[in-house]
């Protein structure tokens, strides 16, 4: 992607024309640009403090998408519930792409642990110290657009983390075998 | 007169049929507590071919109308199990996981990620003893079914509240591997899915299906080094969570430090001994561009929140009210 497009496109939203460049037309033959034009209104929204409650970068995208396509006939009808309950849909593909961080772990475990909550089980491994590099991505880091340095890519960079610590230390192995490894692997439309 | 006497003859019925149902047997409990023990079995069964077969299979996993097709090669001999799960949709995304490893291969972003596999259980089969998670989940046999060409049999996990979510499982009467699994809400509603469309059970694995289809050679490497790190001291007991779904309590409480921030977390996780949640607190780092709330991918509920300094986001395999609800309970005990 060319930087006077992207030039070109950011001053478009301040209203403004770069010479050479023409931004409207660029955006109606160029995909890029448009991702560029969706990246720079929410960067631009975050500035502001306009973000909405969820913020979800791919949103134009999926609607496009779930537009252009008819729903499978595997998949099932969602059950009507709450409006908030959305899908972090770049979690998915950022928990894989965004390296799995690893952690310098120091595991100490506390048999005593924390009050209020009924009795604590006793934990039946032993686990040894992990110490790795860290690789915080600050965006999504899918191989296409550039990483931008975003609020919601730094939140998505959290919650990844989070989601691959889970994943190494929920227990049923012997109901989900292999699932937690399975939505890692798993690609994402929504980039 | 009338109503004396048909109270009599109600009370007298009803007298008759207590006294029947205490002589008969009861066959529905009979059945039930049968068609449990027959559904446990099943499942001890499924997580040991899981492990101790060798079989080469091709599956779909679907969520939120999204599909996607994948590969897995399991080999398990004299030198432990070996694993490959490859992505046949998009971008060719891999794990080969061992007994010492896991190797995540990312093409789209040019890196391998090397981390230590968590030793599994080969004794337990269920995670926990089933007494354990009797009360709080039913297990039945539900039929029978045909997926991948195989016959099978469809167990059930029900939980008995909403605060967790239930399985459906289809289980191959052959080899006991699993041909399906559901990931389900209280409804029965499917939130994920994933069904074998076909699978081979083999007496020995070649060595070129389990080789990763790039080398990654020239790709960025992360380690997890062998190395003791730093950590931040014995947490402090100053996390408080005040509710959880009946059942759980804390399996491990670990604290984390990145190594790059040096920033500590605190990882709490529970379980009910199938469900499990962890729960996330960190310091926040003063960039105030955090997303609370609510978000979901697959199986996976989150739920984020501030708390004070600290922002405290709990994960897991349970419906969004319960994450919601644990991590509103979390206090700060000093």
């Amino acid at each position: 992607m060319n930087e006077s497009k992207l030039e070109a496109v950011s001053a478009l939203i301040d209203g403004e024309a770069v010479g050479g460049v023409d931004a409207v037309a660029e955006l109606a033959r160029d995909a890029e640009s448009r991702r560029a034009w969706g990246r720079y209104h929410l960067i631009s929204d975050c500035l502001r403090g306009q973000l909405p409650r969820h913020v979800d970068p791919a949103l134009a995208g999926r609607i496009e998408a779930a537009l252009r396509n008819e729903p499978t006939v595997l998949a099932p009808e969602p059950v009507a519930g709450p409006a908030w309950v959305r899908p972090l849909a770049g979690m998915a593909i950022a928990a894989s792409v965004a390296a799995m961080a690893i952690f310098a772990v120091r595991m100490d475990r506390d048999a005593t642990g924390t009050p209020v909550v009924a009795r604590v089980a006793a934990v039946e491994h032993t686990q040894s110290a992990v110490q790795g590099q860290v690789r915080l991505a600050a965006g999504n880091a899918a191989g296409g657009p550039a990483r931008a340095q975003t609020a919601p890519g730094r939140m998505n960079a959290r919650l990844n983390r989070y989601l691959v610590n889970y994943n190494e230390y929920r227990n049923n192995a012997a109901v989900q075998g292999m699932i937690p490894y399975v939505r890692i692997v798993a690609h994402d439309d929504d980039k | 007169m009338t109503t004396t006497s048909s109270r009599d003859v109600t009370s007298r019925y009803q007298s008759f049929l207590v006294i029947l149902s205490l002589l008969l047997p009861a066959p529905v409990f009979a059945d039930e507590a049968e068609s449990s023990a027959r559904a446990q079995e099943l499942i001890n069964a499924m997580s040991r071919a899981v492990r101790e077969r060798n079989y080469d299979g091709t599956f779909i996993y679907l969520r939120h109308r999204q599909m996607d097709s994948m590969r897995v090669i399991h080999r398990a001999d004299g030198k432990g199990e070996l694993e490959r799960l490859v992505s046949l949709t998009g971008i060719p995304r891999e794990i080969i996981r061992d007994d010492r490893t896991v190797r995540c291969i990312y093409p789209d972003d040019e890196s391998v990620v090397v981390e230590k596999s968590r030793p599994r259980k080969y004794v337990a089969q269920l995670p926990e003893p089933i007494e354990r998670i009797a009360p709080y989940y039913e297990f039945a046999v539900d039929g029978e079914d045909r997926v991948a060409g195989r016959d099978a049999w469809i167990v059930n996990i029900q939980p008995r509240d909403a605060f967790r979510y239930g399985y459906r499982l289809w289980i191959d009467k052959d080899s006991t591997l699993l041909l399906k699994s559901e990931l389900r809400d209280k409804s029965g509603f499917p939130l994920e899915q994933i069904m074998f469309t076909e699978l081979h059970v083999m007496d020995f694995v070649p060595d070129e299906l389990l080789e990763p289809a790039v080398s990654g050679q020239n790709y960025t490497w992360y380690h997890s080094a062998s190395a003791t790190s730093r950590g931040e001291g014995p947490r402090d007991g100053r996390w408080i969570v005040s509710w959880m779904p009946s059942g759980f309590s804390m399996n491990e409480h670990e604290r984390q430090a990145l190594v790059a921030s040096g920033k500590p977390v605190d990882h709490m996780v529970f379980s009910d001994g199938l469900a499990s949640v962890s729960v996330f607190i960190e310091k926040l780092e003063g960039d105030g561009e955090i997303e609370v709330g609510l978000s979901r991918m697959g199986g996976v509920n989150t739920y984020a929140k501030h708390l004070g300094e600290f922002q405290v986001t709990a994960v897991g395999e349970v419906p969004p009210a319960t994450v919601q609800r644990i991590a509103n309970s979390i206090a700060d005990a000093r």
